[in-house]
């Protein structure tokens, strides 16, 4: 890493708003840092939402850009995490709806059918790994049916890892309608996951 | 296979539980995120400066990988929708209702409606463009009835509104929005 | 359904007369009466042609005014399809356009469907293959509807070409044949809103999008019969979606919005019965 002044301040780790209120005057090198704090959560929260990897970082990119561009009318005041995550379930909504039912039926068809295929096959190798996979892609399949009210706070706190209080500002709700709503979701996804017993035949790859 | 699937399902709800456990009001680490690991984050943020920096001008960056990426989130920009809600703002004033299309196009240089109720034909029909790159136009239109439309991007690009819940085939080798009213 | 059009398909469209047509049809076997009858009349003098004059004088006007209608209606359309694809990279269709329509106009159906469908034809610029396919397949759902709503009063005229086009939609999109042919007699039954049973019809069409299978059942039928209002549909393709999200079958679909929907219930019964 090439040494300058900013690596010396490493050891006071700046807060998200300050430095998002430094890129605001268009410090392209500051928005770059605050961006890689937040990435990594930004793909896995699209990545949650859209089933496909290309898409999920097409998405992230594109909330990253947005987010610099709309930079002027970001209120320090507020998380910039929030703030950034507002813009990504933007810009996922979109996609996401941009998908048409055709569509959206075919990526979950081939998910279920991945699923069931690896759940079929004999894998030597790092069984808990290729099983996380899997089951990551059970609760995108499970967290899809919840209503959009319920998605949302599911996606920022478990998908994205945010915490409430952070979940809260991105949606503009209070933190204990959040956790409410978390609560009703998480008794709701765990029906859909509890129950294996489907009565009819869709989710043997129909 | 079944006791395989349903190994997974206990997976997938232990990893809800797992988040849980990490406290309300703590981040998850990266590691206890269902998709976590793909450390993709650096490369979006490549790919994100990458865009910045290129500004407004040219659209094609060097390396094709990384046009063939911006090209797919430039696409997605371009039928994606402004509003948290619907596209369609209800404004009620009596009968009929005023009906606001909006569509988020921030790169195009004009978007038209096309409906069966203007005949198709999107000349007076023309969306207005937002600061923020979303065009729209307030239409009334009488109730109790369901309607096709698309938009029509720089005059050629037809296109169905993504945020309407149905798309039906057209007949005609596409697909138009439905509303119902 | 196949239909040939060709001069022998128009007896064919004279049987599946409805409205407008049964009266040209009528109008064309009572027109050759009313003729000989006319002849008659015209010489005055003649002792017994004249048995009742007033009658036969009324029955022949309104019979030569129906033909006389659908003429006419025939004539404005071919004027209006030759100014409207004069000039553009569709005209080399217009005969065969006027072919077709004359065979449905016949039958009962209204001009003003197909007039809208070629507009769209022209504004999204299909190739001519594709708008002949086109209108010969809504021709062909329009013709088998005119049948359906034989001697029906309903849909009244001015309200006719929207609930064609929207059936044409529901049949191009999955919606079976006798699903909408159950709606059009409970909707003709009943004096129902044309323009709702056209929404109920599409949007049992988009029903069928999520659900791999494409069943719709009755759901038209469902949601006309229903106390949802139409701005409420929407709503019911969204619960369809998720729904299949959540790994439902179409028919565990359809029979919720049966047992709810169809039984006075409301959204929230929907909802409910779905997703707890």
């Amino acid at each position: 890493m090439r040494m300058n002044p900013c690596n010396i301040l490493l050891a006071m780790r700046v807060d998200d708003e300050t430095l998002a209120a430094r890129a605001k005057d268009g410090d392209e090198r500051t928005f770059e840092e605050l961006a890689l704090r937040y990435s990594d959560r930004l793909y896995a929260f699209c990545r949650a939402r859209l089933g496909s990897e290309n898409d999920a970082k097409d998405s992230a990119q594109d909330a990253l850009v947005r987010a610099y561009r709309s930079l002027p009318s970001y209120d320090s005041s507020k998380p910039w995490s929030a703030w950034v995550f507002s813009i990504a379930a933007n810009r996922v909504k979109s996609r996401y709806a941009a998908a048409s039912s055709a569509e959206r039926l075919a990526l979950r068809v081939s998910a279920e059918q991945a699923v069931a295929d690896e759940a079929s096959a004999d894998r030597s190798g790092p069984e808990a790994e290729a099983l996380r996979i899997l089951a990551a892609e059970e609760l995108r399949s499970a967290v899809a049916g919840l209503s959009a009210s319920l998605r949302s706070p599911v996606e920022l706190y478990y998908f994205a890892g945010l915490d409430v209080a952070t979940v809260a500002a991105a949606l503009g709700l209070g933190a204990e309608a959040v956790k409410s709503r978390l609560l009703r979701a998480r008794r709701r996804l765990g029906r859909i996951l509890g129950d294996t017993a489907q009565p009819d035949g869709c989710k043997k790859g129909m | 296979m079944d006791s395989r699937r349903e190994e997974i399902r206990k997976l997938a709800l232990r990893m809800l539980d797992e988040r849980d456990g990490l406290g309300v009001s703590s981040p998850a680490p990266l590691g206890a995120l269902p998709f976590g690991a793909d450390e993709a984050g650096r490369a979006v943020v490549a790919r994100a400066m990458a865009t910045i920096r290129s500004g407004n001008e040219d659209r094609s960056i060097p390396r094709r990988g990384h046009r063939i990426a911006w090209l797919a989130a430039a696409a997605a920009a371009l039928v994606a929708i402004a509003s948290s809600d619907l596209t369609l703002a209800f404004i009620q004033r009596g009968s009929p209702v005023e009906v606001r299309f909006v569509l988020e196009a921030p790169e195009a240089t004009s978007v038209w409606l096309a409906a069966d109720f203007n005949d198709w034909s999107p000349s007076g029909y023309e969306l207005e463009k937002a600061p923020d790159g979303s065009w729209s136009i307030t239409v009334p239109l009488r109730r109790g009835a369901s309607y096709s439309y698309n938009f029509v991007i720089d005059g050629e690009r037809w296109v169905s509104d993504p945020a309407a819940p149905s798309s039906l085939d057209d007949g005609l080798g596409g697909v138009s929005s439905s509303l119902s009213l | 359904m196949i239909l040939a059009f060709n001069s022998g398909a128009l007896a064919q469209g004279g049987q599946g007369s409805s409205g407008q047509s049964e009266q040209a049809a009528q109008g064309k076997d009572q027109s050759e009466g009313a003729s000989v009858s006319g002849q008659a009349d015209s010489q005055p003098g003649r002792a017994g042609a004249d048995s009742s004059p007033r009658v036969s004088s009324q029955v022949r006007s309104t019979a030569d005014e129906a033909t006389a209608t659908g003429v006419r209606a025939e004539l404005e359309f071919n004027r209006w399809l030759a100014s409207y694809l004069a000039g553009g990279e569709l005209e080399g269709t217009r005969s065969r356009l006027e072919t077709i329509a004359v065979v449905a106009m016949n039958a009962g159906v209204p001009a003003d469907a197909f007039k809208a469908r070629i507009r769209e034809a022209v504004a999204k610029r299909a190739t001519p293959e594709t708008m002949l396919r086109a209108i010969e397949e809504d021709a062909r759902r329009w013709i088998w509807l005119a049948g359906q709503l034989d001697g029906s009063a309903w849909p009244p005229g001015d309200r006719a070409a929207e609930l064609y086009l929207s059936a044409s939609t529901a049949l191009r999109n999955g919606v079976a044949e006798a699903s909408v042919a159950g709606l059009l007699s409970w909707a003709g039954d009943t004096s129902a809103d044309a323009a709702k049973a056209g929404a109920a019809l599409t949007t049992a069409a988009s029903l069928s999008m999520p659900f791999r299978d494409a069943a719709t059942g009755d759901a038209a039928l469902t949601l006309l019969r229903s106390r949802l209002r139409v701005r409420q549909y929407s709503a019911v393709v969204e619960l369809a979606v998720r729904a299949q999200s959540a790994g439902f079958s179409s028919r565990r679909f359809l029979e919720a919005l049966e047992a709810t929907l169809g039984q006075g219930g409301s959204l929230r019964d929907l909802d409910r019965a779905l997703f707890g």
